[in-house]
Order: C-alpha cells, then structure tokens, then sequence
C-alpha cells in the first residue's frame, strides 16, 4: 500500500521534473561544460583541450573583477533602500483595513505588470535634465540647473528599487501577518512603549520575511541588466552587461558561460549564506522563549 | 526496484525516459521540413525591418507565390551563438541572414556560409564590386556621422573634435552600441587615423566624460536623447536623423572632416540551408534596382547598385551616392577589430567605471 502511493507521488511529480530537467538542469550541464571549452573566436578546427582560462580571465583580465565588486555594491544598494522603504510600507499595510491594504499591495506589484522598457523610460520622463522633476524644482526656483537624477548610479538604484520593492514588502507583509497580536498587546500591557514593543518584539519576529526579501532582492539585482542601460546610461556597468557583450559583441560564448557559472555560484553562495542566518537566528529565538 | 509490469512504472524507467527525452527535444524545436515553396529570413526590427518586409519580402512572396517566413533579429544583429550551434548540427532555421560585417569574418573563420559564385546572381552585375563579397552582396550602407540638434546648437558642427567643445557640457551622447566606431573616432581625433585603440584613446575619452550626458546602446535610445533634448549632440547612423527629421525634431547629419564611417550589411546563406536556391533568388530580387531606390529614397541608406539614381537631397543624405564617396570613408579592419575587440571592450569598460 505504501509502495503504491510512493509510486503515485513520484508520478505526480514527473511532468514538472520533465520540464526542470530539460528547461533548466541540461541546460545548466551544457553551460557547465561550455565554460571549459577554448574560444571559438579565431576560427578553424576547434583545439579538443578544456581549458580554466576563462575562469581566470575573470579574475585576472584587470576588469572584471572590479564590475563584479561594483555589481555587488550596486545589489548592496539596492536592497538597503528596499529595506528601508519597504518595511515601513509593510507596517503600514499591516495597520490599513483591508480597502487600503489592497490598494497598496496592487501599487507595490503594480511595477511587475508593465515591461522594463516602458517603466524605464516613464522614470526618464521623471528624471531626466529636462523632466518632471527638474521642471518644476526650476519651475519654484530652488534650482539653476538640473539635478543630475538619471543616467548615473541614483537613477539605476531608483529604477532597480521602483521593481523588485514588492520581493520584499510582501515576505515582511507576510512575516507580519503571521504575528498574534496578543503577543503585542502582553508586551504593552507589561509596560512596554510602542517603539520598545517594535524593537524588541515585532521586529525580531519579522526579521526571517525581511531576511527573505532581503535575500531575493540582492540576488535578482545581481542578474540585473536592462535598467542600467536605460537609467544607467550604460556609464553603470553590472556583470550581466559584460556576459551579455561576450555573447553577442565578441563571439566569447566559452567565456561568457565561464563568467555566468561564476555568478550562479556567487548567488548560491549568498542563498546558503541567508539560509543559515535564518537558521541561526530561529535557532536563538527559540533558546530565549 | 523490479522492472514495470502491469502497467507499473518503476523509478528507473521514468528517469530513462525523461533524460532520453531530454536529449531528443531539440530535434523537435528547428525547423523540420525542406519546403522548396518556403523561405525563412532573418530581419531587422523597427523602421528598417518593417520597410524590408514590405519593400522585399512580401512583393517576392506574391510574385512567386512561396511563404516568406520571418525571423527577427534584436537590433541590427542576428543571433550568432544560435545559428553556429544549428549549422555546426546540420539544421540552420534560416536561408538568408543579414549581418555586420564582424559577425561576417566570424562566419567565414568558423566555415559558416555558403559560396555565392558571381555567376548565381545576375543582379551581381549591376553592383559596385566592393560590396560583393564571397558569400553575398553586401547591401543597405549606412554611415557614421555626427547628429545635433539645429535649434539648441546654431553652428553646425564640422569636426569629430567639436563634440568636446565645452559649450556642449552635459549635453553630448555617445555610442556604447558599436563602441568599436567610437574609439576609432576618437582616435581619429589624437591620431588621425582609427587604430591602435590604446592609453591615448582612452586619455582622450577621460577628457570627453564632462561632456557626457549618457551612453546610448540601440539607435532608438540615441534617438530619444535627441528627441527630449537630453542630448543636443552625438555620432550616430545617418539613417536614424532622418526618421528624426520626418517626427518633426529639429535634427540634422553632419560628415566630420577628420574622416567618416561606412558599412554595410552582407546578406549571406548558412552552410545547410534547407532552401539555398530560393535564397539566391530572394538575393537577387532584392538587388535589383527598384528594390535598392525604394531603400535609399525611405530610409536614406545609400544603394551598391550602381543603377540607383538620386535626388540631390536625397545624395546629401546618404552621403555615399558614388564609389568616389567611398575613398572618402574610413577604412576600417573588420578582422582586426574582431581579433581585438575583447582588448578594446576592457579598456573601454576600464574607462567606463572610472
């Protein structure tokens, strides 16, 4: 009887192991085994060596390595400003009636709905030299020239913000909503004031969703490319730019896989990284309850 | 785990099936059938590509009575990662495919393309010889010029060297799409001539960067700079000014004096294309004169059939109108530049990050 129902299980879970396999393990092998492969740019029979150039290429080639740091900066960034716009936002959302919370929760995926070129150049319109913005800062006459708002750092983390805000408001929203509120109000009426009640009782308990979130953010803006070429004016550049310009510039297809793997392997890194954070921290909370 | 029996699946032979699916996928994917009466393209996206399909796609389908099916390309490039792994398996997608000249010399290297002998296509004749090459006629030529806007910039620029004109601080756009031409003119610029890209390129690019307001990656991105005046000035296709110019924004195409680009887009047939003899005649087709004057007349990208006639405002815009116009361009190395290309993007990117 046991046997059966394993056997149905393993069933269930063929078709979807099918597609991961075929759209996303093969694939995986094949960029794997690429990335050892010697460059296919000079032409001619191809030299049967695998080589580890590439991998040394990433490290060695004297820029690289300093686009890879600077993308990591940029998720730093990044995912400091959703955390700071966006747990309020999930507090607020977690006080609102349930008329407002869906509002707010549809202006938070609304940026999801619409694609990356057209909300790109909307912030254009915004803030650019000759937009909304500066328009009217000049308009009042707090200013003689235009704020430097777009193609630069500020306007890739505001587009990269405007986007992936929601990975983190709803795992905060969730982790919040997920809080007895007698928890709360026993620590109010023990004499807590409402900010020790936050610090001490609110926070702790949201910190796995926010770490989460926090987590998901670093990671999607690490694979980010689009918004730095529109908001960034190409002058911020993030190693997807670099992989893409390998693919599609200069016929480097071994290299570009090496440099891909090694960013998978960065992004695993961090996902390990916050799994154990999570851990650890679940494991204290439970040791002072 | 026993083998299955009365309908029971065992674990081992539903992992066998999958990776033995797996593998046979993709033959599933390409396209399956050699249809004599079917041809399949590669095109440009925008403006470009919807003037082809309909200046010499769909009068060639209809004349022929075949199905022209197209696939379109992201930009101005096809993907060459795709088509070297279908031709490498035997099976391309495509019977014609335009490309860049550097996607060129890497398709000749890796044995990509068919021969075109001069004999198959009789249009051939009516083309300058140098935009023939061994695997297909080289068309729609474009230059690589200065745009700037008439109304904010009242003296029109001459020189590749105005764009670090002070004046234009915070108010000048250059090309990280095909940054290759934008180091060579700057080059031209220090050295006169377009190579070697090194320490100097780069000196003189650190000295343009206050006049930088952005770096655009596709023609449309250059295209809305100078629309909403971001940008007053910036090297770009002469092509993209005057599509400008029909949306009524105030732009005009200037040739600097220091020296201009020209390339063109050769329209070859993969090795293993499943149609080559209507490919060839799609080829010719498009040769023709009626086909190219369409081109130059639209769009504003001069023609190598030496039969195409223009205006004299249409000669202005697109600056070649005569192969004495050529010996006026830069010569640029294409083989050179891919063999160096991976070099120039790291100093550039170098330049970039500061």
């Amino acid at each position: 009887m046991s046997d059966q129902k394993n056997s149905r299980a393993w069933l269930l879970l063929m078709p979807s192991a099918a597609i991961y396999i075929v759209a996303f393990f093969l694939p995986l092998a094949l960029l794997a085994i690429a990335s050892f492969m010697p460059s296919e740019l000079a032409g001619g029979k191809p030299n049967a060596m695998l080589t580890l150039g590439h991998y040394r290429a990433f490290f060695q080639d004297g820029v690289t390595g300093a686009i890879f740091l600077s993308t990591v900066r940029l998720a730093i960034v990044v995912t400091i400003a959703c955390l700071l716009l966006g747990y309020p936002l999930a507090l607020y959302m977690r006080r609102s009636s349930p008329r407002h919370r869906a509002i707010l929760l549809l202006i938070v995926v609304s940026p999801l709905l619409t694609s990356v070129i057209v909300r790109n150049v909307a912030w254009l319109l915004v803030l650019g030299r000759e937009g909304l913005i500066n328009a009217a800062l000049r308009a009042a006459g707090l200013i003689d020239a235009p704020l430097p708002l777009v193609y630069n750092t500020f306007g890739v983390v505001v587009g990269v913000t405007h986007v992936y805000l929601s990975f983190l408001v709803l795992p905060v929203f969730g982790s919040l909503l997920a809080i007895n509120p007698a928890i709360e109000e026993s620590a109010a009426s023990l004499g807590a004031s409402p900010f020790q009640v936050f610090i001490r009782v609110t926070l702790p308990l949201t910190l796995p969703g926010a770490i989460a979130g926090a987590t998901l953010v670093f990671i999607l803006t690490m694979g980010v490319y689009l918004t730095p070429v529109i908001m960034g004016g190409s002058f911020v550049t993030t190693l997807p730019m670099v992989i893409t310009d390998l693919i599609r510039n200069q016929f480097e297809w071994s290299k570009a896989s090496a440099f891909a793997i090694i960013l998978l392997f960065f992004v695993t890194l961090i996902m390990i990284l916050s799994q154990q954070i999570e851990k650890g921290f679940s494991g204290f909370q439970e040791e002072r309850n | 785990m026993t083998n299955s029996s009365k309908g029971r699946v065992s674990r081992r032979t539903a992992l066998k099936g999958l990776g033995a699916a797996a593998i046979a996928a993709p033959a599933f994917v390409t396209r399956a059938v050699a249809d004599d009466k079917t041809l399949v393209v590669y095109n440009f996206d925008g403006t470009l590509g919807k003037y082809v399909k309909e200046a010499w796609i769909d009068p060639f389908a209809a004349d022929n009575n075949v199905r022209v099916e197209i696939l379109t390309m992201q930009g101005s490039s096809p993907p060459m990662a795709k088509i070297k792994a279908q031709i490498d398996a035997g099976r391309p997608d495509a019977d014609v495919i335009p490309m860049q000249l550097t996607d060129y010399v890497f398709a000749t290297r890796n044995n990509m393309l068919m021969p075109i002998g001069r004999d198959e296509i009789p249009e051939y004749a009516n083309l300058y010889p140098e935009f023939i090459t061994d695997h297909g006629p080289g068309l729609i030529l474009w230059s690589y010029g200065i745009a700037y806007n008439t109304k904010r910039i009242s003296t029109p620029p001459k020189r590749w060297k105005d764009l670090w004109d002070p004046a234009y601080k915070g108010k000048v756009a250059l090309n990280e799409a095909l940054f290759e031409q934008a180091v060579q003119m700057v080059n031209l610029v220090t050295k006169g001539k377009p190579t070697p890209v090194d320490d100097q390129t780069i000196a003189e690019l650190t000295k343009l960067r206050p006049n930088l307001v952005s770096l655009w990656s596709t023609g449309a991105q250059a295209e809305q700079l100078l629309r909403t005046e971001e940008a007053w000035i910036t090297p770009l296709w002469n092509g993209r000014v005057y599509t400008l110019q029909e949306q009524s924004v105030p732009v005009e195409f200037v040739t600097p004096e220091e020296g201009f680009f020209v390339r063109y887009d050769p329209y070859c047939i993969p090795r293993g294309a499943q149609n080559p003899a209507l490919a060839k005649k799609w080829i010719n087709f498009i040769c023709g004169t009626a086909r190219q004057s369409g081109l130059a007349e639209k769009l504003y990208y001069a023609s190598p059939n030496r039969h195409v006639t223009y205006s004299p405002d249409v000669a202005r815009k697109v600056v070649i109108s005569k192969p004495e116009d050529l010996k006026l361009a830069v010569k640029e190395d294409y083989a050179a530049i891919v063999d160096d290309l991976g070099a120039w993007r790291r100093r550039w990117d170098a330049w970039k990050i500061g």
